[in-house]
């Protein structure tokens, strides 16, 4: 007992010990109740800074040009090469053959029992140079061709022909061929040569005296090999020209069609588009002509018109200048480049044909050559020359627009869970520089093209115009910020989507009030996409 | 090799959740031989003590953050238990610590000399640290698009750290006058592996209009001994051999002072791991490059302008490019953990003494005290028992207890700085347990003291 009242401290140290300690409820977690993570993710989707260029002329950024580099002022061009005429259609040098005879007479000759000695004559003869109708040609530098020439006779005799072609040269040196023929007993004797006319120049004048025409010399020397000469021998050398190319051509070409017919220009800008009003201040078509031909031309427009293919219309031009010289160029090598072009002034309507959104320029005409027939001036044509048609539909962007519909449907896979999803938002961020509102509808459509469900009830502005100074000059970007919200039905059903229709409005700003604008290239639109999903994970 | 990496995620986790000793019981029971690992000054009262080989062992957790009672509540409607994590977030620190040692004593022994106080140890130390933003957790829990939307989630400061080493510690003290002893610990370590985040600078800030997210932040990793568990071409590779070869060298030195102001009142200091290891082998340094990335989603002016643009590709080239770094095998060197304790007492009675105590930690910049108030029970020389109240990691509700028994020349005793955490651990953030057998030799009047008390 006296040892225990001498540990009264131990005991009490003991009891505060155990006193202290709390009565602890533990953790019952059979009684764990089923709960929800519910994460909220927001994600940029993607983001763009887009130009005028990425905006109007996203498949071929030459469907833009700065027609003013002072101060940025754009146009949308549109462009189609009507014809690119090639040399070898206007003259056209075919295989050709032609065949001269020399007779006992030419030969100096006379029917003899038996001949001996050598007797030697000179005969010419002009040979015809054929070519496609209406083309005198005078001159010809060849790139290619042959000449085959081939001898036969029924002479019982040696016989040696040298054929020399006057104005056919090479190095400014005539051609000639020598065809020996040794009698062996056999008639009719044969042999033959050929020419390579491979950078030939061929004159075709005969000395100024005609076209399509050269010359052929025959030296002709027979000796007798003491058999006789019956009487109706001759000599014959047929002439043929194959695989014939020129390098230039002079001459007179004739008034050929060029074969200028008809074609359409595709406007891409209302290419999606189905209806709306769109006026531009000062729109002009061009044609442009290269001509690197020797010869001058003429076209004739015979109809220049506007199609709306959406609805079928069609808007022709009207007083518009119909008749179009294109001069030559003075000298080989060179290239004239004529243009004739369609404005407000020498087209009234020209403005009003591209106001009801078309879709298509459509023009037919025909081009002559040698307009005027035969002149002083040689035709001249090279092997690489062109005639060449360009046409330009230019539309200055200064103006106004509105109700300009468009419609796409682009094709849409989503395959994922979406159980785990409870709500997405989808959030449109533009920062606009254009003077330009947008509004769109989107219409999630399943395999069968029927709808399923809509964001958007109307139409929605995603994109609101920037604001434009006194000169319709944009000076101040807008920022829009656009949330389309999906719930729970809608994302259920995001697995049957297959395809999305954008059904989208644009116009200028105040584009119903007549208020115009101008695009430069410097305008900008930011687009940011982004997403926020929150999600319900059990637990 | 595969199955090294594993195991060194595993140890470095397990590592990271099995100890945060500060063993501020241990500093009460100032007479236990191991108390002069707290303050060099402290000593039993045993001309002579050998610990057992292994025998003191301290393990312990801490967590900061929160307690697994913030996790769950009970629903009041129908006493189910609701998973509730964002409660634990609210109660969160913008920093957090997860902090795990463990003290594993291989041999110890110390004697007197008259004035003069000698003594040995080697110890194996294995500490770890994990710090977590509460951002982290906000972001794995609310996503970036709640009430991180707009902001910058900081991840600053997320990182690991790891030490693993063998102390040599020679101590001596010595009682100066009648009122003061001092003492001193010099250790030699040699360093098995280490972690030690430099820097870890990390934040992700969601655009609250544009959803773009911009990440920032830069991060310098050095690691030592780590290496080898991921490389293929080191199979052969045993980290203990770095407990004697002193490859990793590192020295530290703990001081302490104690002070008897009168027959009542007592202080005491200690300045504890004062040192560093200079990592020489094995090292893999991590450094990043500083990040400044703003993800914007699909470049679309890429994507429509280019039929064979991959957004998978383009983000897997901007991000390695972003987030390069390089690593290098430089020697480096890591501090200890350096901390440091002052203690008053009050000998209320003969055998009951009072006491108060700060303790102060400094973890890679970050201050973090803890106060102790204690009430020490010391019966003669055979049995002493201390009970503590602590606040500390952001804990107010820790109640530590332990006592020591000695039968004949064995000592055995064991401490707890939370025993709460063993009853209900789910209401509590730190845990620790430590014990240990002591040889005891001596002095003679210590057992006529005892006769005398019984």
């Amino acid at each position: 007992m006296k040892s225990l009242k001498k540990n009264r401290n131990l005991i009490t140290f003991l009891l505060l010990a155990i006193g202290i300690l709390p009565a602890c409820k533990k953790l019952e977690f059979d009684k764990l109740a089923q709960n929800a993570w519910n994460p909220n993710l927001a994600i940029p989707l993607a983001h763009a800074n887009f130009g005028v260029y990425d905006i109007l002329a996203r498949q071929d950024s030459t469907d833009i040009v700065v027609i003013d580099n002072t101060t940025g002022a754009i146009a949308l061009v549109y462009k189609g090469e009507v014809v690119s005429y090639d040399a070898q259609s206007i003259v056209q040098l075919n295989d050709q053959s032609s065949q001269t005879s020399l007779s006992l007479t030419d030969l100096n000759l006379v029917t003899l029992p038996a001949l001996s000695g050598t007797i030697s004559t000179n005969n010419s003869d002009n040979i015809a140079f054929n070519t496609n109708a209406g083309v005198e040609i005078h001159a010809i530098d060849f790139s290619n061709g042959t000449l085959n020439l081939a001898l036969s006779t029924s002479l019982q005799h040696d016989v040696t022909v040298v054929l020399t072609f006057p104005e056919l040269k090479l190095n400014n040196v005539p051609i000639s061929r020598t065809i020996n023929l040794t009698y062996t007993g056999e008639i009719p004797q044969t042999g033959s040569t050929s020419v390579d006319l491979t950078n030939v120049i061929g004159d075709f004048t005969l000395g100024n005296t005609t076209v399509n025409t050269f010359k052929v010399n025959c030296q002709t020397t027979i000796t007798g090999t003491g058999q006789p000469v019956v009487g109706n021998e001759n000599i014959q050398i047929d002439f043929n020209l194959s695989n014939l190319e020129f390098e230039n051509v002079r001459g007179y070409f004739g008034q050929q069609n060029l074969g200028i017919s008809n074609d359409t220009i595709l406007m891409k800008i209302f290419e999606t588009a189905s209806t709306g009003y769109f006026e531009l201040i000062n729109p002009k078509v061009k044609f442009i002509i290269d001509n690197s031909f020797g010869f001058p031309a003429r076209i004739n427009f015979s109809e220049i018109k506007t199609i709306n293919v959406a609805t079928g219309q069609e808007f022709p031009l009207t007083s518009f200048p119909n008749v179009f010289d294109v001069n030559a160029p003075a000298v080989v090598g060179q290239t004239t480049t004529s243009t004739l072009e369609l404005n407000t002034t020498n087209t009234p309507n020209l403005a009003t044909v591209i106001t009801p959104v078309p879709k298509y320029f459509y023009f037919s005409a025909t081009a002559q050559s040698n307009p005027n027939g035969q002149t002083a001036n040689l035709n001249f044509i090279e092997a690489d020359s062109k005639f060449r048609v360009r046409t330009e539909v230019e539309l200055p962007l200064e103006g106004l627009a509105y109700g300009f519909e468009m419609k796409d449907t682009v094709p849409f896979k989503f395959n994922e869970d979406v159980s785990v999803i409870e709500s997405v938002m989808f959030r449109i961020n533009v920062d606009n520089g254009f003077p330009v509102d947008f509004k769109t509808q989107l219409l999630f459509l399943d395999q069968n093209y029927s709808p399923l469900f809509t964001i958007f009830n109307t139409p929605e502005a995603v994109v609101q115009s920037a604001l434009v100074d006194n000169g319709g000059k944009v000076n101040q970007n807008t920022i829009k910020i656009t949330d389309a919200t999906l719930n729970t039905l809608q994302i259920s059903q995001l697995n049957q989507v297959k395809y999305v229709l954008i059904n989208g409005v644009a116009q200028t700003l105040d584009g119903t009030n007549g208020q115009i604008v101008k695009f430069y290239d410097s305008y900008r639109l930011g687009l940011k996409f982004g997403m926020q999903i929150q999600g319900k994970v059990g637990l | 090799m595969k199955y090294k990496y594993i195991i060194l995620v595993l140890t470095l986790l397990f590592s990271s959740n099995i100890d945060a000793q500060k063993n501020f019981t241990l500093y009460g029971l100032n007479e236990t031989a191991q108390a002069h690992y707290l303050n060099p000054t402290f000593k039993t009262k045993a001309k002579f003590y050998l610990s057992l080989p292994v025998a003191y062992q301290s393990f312990g957790v801490s967590n900061s953050g929160f307690k697994l009672n913030d996790l769950f509540q009970t629903r009041a409607t129908d006493d189910s238990l609701v998973f509730n994590p964002n409660n634990a977030l609210n109660k969160m620190a913008k920093l957090n610590f997860l902090t795990a040692e463990m003290h594993n004593e291989i041999l110890a022994f110390g004697f007197k000399s008259k004035e003069n106080y000698f003594s040995f140890s080697l110890t194996n130390h294995l500490v770890s640290n994990l710090t977590y933003p509460s951002d982290l957790i906000r972001f794995a829990l609310e996503g970036n698009g709640k009430s991180l939307l707009g902001k910058r989630a900081s991840l600053d400061g997320l990182g690991f750290n790891l030490n693993s080493y063998i102390e040599y510690a020679f101590g001596y003290n010595r009682k100066v006058s009648s009122k003061l002893t001092v003492g001193g610990r010099f250790k030699l370590l040699s360093g098995i592996a280490n972690v030690d985040t430099r820097k870890s600078k990390l934040g992700i800030k969601t655009d609250a209009t544009t959803f773009d997210l911009t990440i920032d932040g830069s991060a310098q990793v050095n690691t030592s001994g780590v290496k080898p568990f991921y490389e293929t071409n080191n199979a052969t590779y045993i980290p203990f051999k770095s407990i004697l070869n002193f490859k990793n060298f590192g020295m530290a030195v703990d001081l302490g002072a104690n002070y008897e102001l009168n027959e009542k009142f007592a202080f005491s200091a200690s300045l504890l791991d004062l040192g560093a290891i200079k990592w020489d082998t094995e090292n893999a340094n991590f450094v990043s490059n500083e990040v400044n990335f703003k993800f914007e989603g699909v470049d679309l002016n890429h994507y429509l302008n280019d039929s064979t643009y991959s957004f998978v590709d383009a983000i897997s080239d901007t991000l390695t490019k972003v987030f390069d770094g390089y690593e290098n095998s430089d020697s480096y060197i890591s501090g200890l953990y350096t901390r440091f304790y002052l203690g008053s007492t009050y000998k209320v009675s003969k055998s009951f003494t009072f006491g108060a105590t700060l303790y102060n930690e400094i973890i890679k910049k970050h201050y973090r005290p803890g106060l102790i108030l204690s009430g020490n029970l010391k019966v003669n020389n055979w049995f002493a028992a201390t009970i503590n109240y602590s606040a500390y990691a952001r804990s107010f509700a820790n109640i530590g207890f332990g006592f020591s028994i000695k039968g004949g020349p064995f000592q055995w005793y064991i401490i707890s700085d939370n025993i709460l955490a063993f009853m209900a651990p789910q209401g509590a953030k730190n845990a620790h347990l430590s014990t240990g057998l002591n040889i005891l030799i001596g002095p003679k009047k210590d057992q006529e003291a005892k006769a005398k008390f019984e």
